[in-house]
């Protein structure tokens, strides 16, 4: 019965309309005041909206917003898009890999997925359809990009899900977005890559596919050096019993590898390059990546075309510290994520004042956008706290959990339920109470069937994630077909083959745990 | 009279921003500065007026958000419809909207602030009676349901 009455008023009150935060706080009410005195009902719902905010993990949410419009308003994202050019303007489609690319940066250093996809977007729109890229393609390659910056650190709601789940830990679950984020992003490039050679879209230099393979085959070495570093780092590093010994060496080993790289890059940086200067330049080629080598061009313009990239490197490197303060100290365990959150608003703050793009008088409009997305946000965690107060109460968690049993004990199929389930959840809800209602329903059910707390939070992440770019509530599609200027029924058929290869990226991380939990496996951030 | 009611909400709003980093930032500052012996102890105060303004600055802003319609919501029957229906669909969604701001949040959370202030409830650390906290709630539903009327005003005369 209560059930029932909680169903259909929600379903109803969103079909009409009514936003969805004020849907979910009129269908608790409506389910509650059949079981309990009207006042007593209404004070709590009343008293679970303030006490759902009342909450000190929570405050990271304003703060990482804040960062964000303070990154938007300081110039950050043309300098990262410069970077990502850099990085991988020779490919064929060089201008949707670079939006992709800039997206997973911005992303992910500004944890919104609406902000990238407004400020990358916006950017690179006009210049994709000057060099006559469809604005579909564009809108469709930007949309689907700009979700990756919600699995990769540092992101909300990941923050709520740790609160929804009952304190998972948030620095693990940000260490463990990386690889499923980075994975996402590069079958997008893929497909936007394939898409591109068959509409015959231009690249950014006049490198042949071979000479790419080979500056490709350049980077080999740098990433064994590394996969070595990440081996030593697990099997040795992350064994230590002393707990101050081990951060101590965590800090020593990468700051003396991040050393190395910053220190030859600074060696080739000046104007001209002696004979022992090149071993030098070579060794730092590996070590960044290898994409820059001298066989591919003529001595002069190899070299100019290094020192340039590495001038949008050093140019794009404070914001992209940002994410080595953040997420190295939490990873640390230097600070919490809420106190990075506010070390991340002063950085950028910072930031702002040096670029010399943000002046004290823009301040308090930065503020106020700041204050209108977190509300926004809020209001809907509040409405959701209070909801899922509801649900406990009424005890449907425990019986959707028998429900979900009595159907299988099989680990695979429940999880191809409850998969099924958060598709059409993401298509019809917001992510934030999405993960606020379903994260106590469903987490007790895989607990049960021993599937790791954080390595759930990715998948229920991921799988609203695509949500985000459906309608009729995605807000990520609608910021993107604004900033395209294209209709939403017209973007749908674009996003199809990049909605697939996403399903595929999160079939693998729903099966293969290690996607997710390796990464902080290997610095002994898992209970 | 309702640019009045935007702005002073506005003020508010950036201020309770401005003073919940610079709450937070003391509160990091106070606890490396504890580490390294210079003050005694880190502040606890400070996380809990961080929440306090975090509660305020949501329900206050949720209200300014009525104002302005920036809700998210499936707006795929109001673009559907046209004229007359469209009129009438817009004054029922925010008349629903002004229903729950009255009854739950208003009312619900007056009677909420009223028990917290006779049952002399007050935070841990501060002191402070928790009524305080919990009256962000009526406030917000009593301005949310102004807007409201604001918003059904609009659309009976668009």
């Amino acid at each position: 019965m209560e059930v029932l009455i909680l169903a259909l008023s929600f379903i109803i009150l969103l079909a009409i309309g009514v936003p969805i935060a004020y849907s979910i706080g009129i269908s608790a009410i409506l389910t509650i005041i059949v079981s309990m005195p009207g006042d007593i009902a209404l004070s709590t719902i009343a008293q679970r909206m303030a006490t759902g905010l009342d909450s000190f993990p929570l405050l990271a949410i304003p703060f990482f917003i804040l960062a964000g419009q303070l990154m938007n308003a300081g110039g950050i994202a043309r300098r990262l898009i410069n970077f990502a050019r850099t990085l991988i303007g020779w490919l064929p489609g060089a201008l949707a890999h670079i939006n992709i690319l800039a997206n997973m940066l911005f992303g992910a250093i500004s944890g919104s997925a609406v902000a990238a996809a407004s400020a990358i977007g916006g950017a690179m729109h006009n210049q994709m359809v000057d060099e006559g890229y469809d604005p579909e393609y564009n809108a469709s390659v930007n949309i689907s990009s700009a979700t990756t910056g919600m699995i990769i650190p540092p992101s909300n709601i990941m923050i709520v899900y740790s609160l929804a789940s009952g304190g998972v830990s948030i620095g693990a679950l940000f260490v463990a977005g990386y690889i499923p984020g980075i994975l996402i992003g590069l079958v997008l490039m893929l497909v936007a890559g394939v898409i591109a050679v068959r509409k015959k879209y231009p690249t950014q230099s006049t490198l042949s596919a071979a000479k790419a393979s080979r500056r490709l085959l350049y980077a080999l070495p740098g990433l064994a050096v590394l996969a070595g570093m990440l081996y030593v780092n697990r099997s040795v590093v992350g064994n230590m019993e002393n707990v101050s010994l081990r951060y101590l060496s965590y800090v020593l080993m990468w700051g003396v590898y991040f050393g190395v790289m910053v220190w030859f890059g600074r060696r080739i940086f000046p104007a001209r390059l002696s004979g022992g200067m090149q071993i030098a330049a070579k060794a730092a080629f590996f070590l960044f990546g290898g994409v820059y080598s001298k066989k591919d061009s003529a001595e002069g313009e190899d070299f100019y075309r290094f020192t340039a990239g590495f001038r949008t490197f050093v140019d794009a490197f404070p914001s992209l510290m940002l994410l080595f303060i953040v997420i190295g100290g939490i990873i640390a365990g230097v600070f919490t994520a809420t106190e990075a959150s506010v070390i991340a608003v002063l950085y950028t703050l910072l930031l702002a004042f040096l670029y010399r793009e943000v002046k004290v008088r823009h301040l308090p409009e930065v503020l106020l956008n700041a204050v209108k997305t977190t509300s926004i946000v809020l209001i809907l965690i509040a409405t959701s706290m209070a909801m899922s107060w509801v649900l406990a109460f009424e005890n449907i968690p425990q019986d959707v959990s028998a429900a979900l049993l009595a159907i299988s004990q099989n680990k695979v199929v429940i999880l191809i339920i409850i998969n099924l389930v958060l598709l059409v959840v993401g298509v019809f809800m917001d992510m934030t109470p999405a993960v606020l209602i379903f994260t106590p329903i469903f987490l007790p059910v895989v607990k049960e069937l021993g599937v790791d707390p954080v390595h759930f939070g990715i998948i229920m992440i991921m799988n609203l994630c695509i949500g985000l770019c459906t309608p009729p509530v995605g807000s990520v599609l609608f910021v993107g077909a604004a900033v395209a200027k294209v209709s939403i029924s017209r973007l749908i058929r674009p996003l199809l083959p990049l909605f697939l290869v996403m399903l595929i990226v999160l079939l693998l991380t729903t099966y293969i745990p290690e996607i997710s939990l390796w990464l902080p496996g290997t610095f002994g951030m898992l209970k | 009279m309702k640019k009045i009611l935007d702005k002073s909400l506005e003020f508010v709003l950036i201020v309770c921003m401005t003073l919940m980093v610079v709450n937070v930032t003391w509160q990091v500052l106070s606890r490396f500065l504890a580490q390294w012996g210079v003050i005694d102890a880190a502040s606890s105060a400070s996380e809990e007026l961080a929440r306090f303004f975090l509660v305020w600055l949501g329900l206050l802003g949720a209200a300014y958000a009525t104002g302005k319609n920036m809700h998210l919501s499936v707006d795929l029957l109001p673009e559907y419809l046209t004229g007359h229906a469209k009129r009438n669909l817009m004054m029922v969604i925010h008349s629903i909207v002004f229903l729950f701001s009255l009854v739950v949040m208003a009312l619900g959370g007056w009677f909420l602030t009223k028990l917290t202030f006779d049952l002399k409830q007050t935070s841990p650390v501060l002191f402070m009676p928790l009524g305080y906290l919990y009256m962000a709630i009526p406030i917000s539903g009593l301005i949310s349901a102004l807007y409201s009327v604001f918003n059904i005003a609009e659309a009976k005369n668009s």
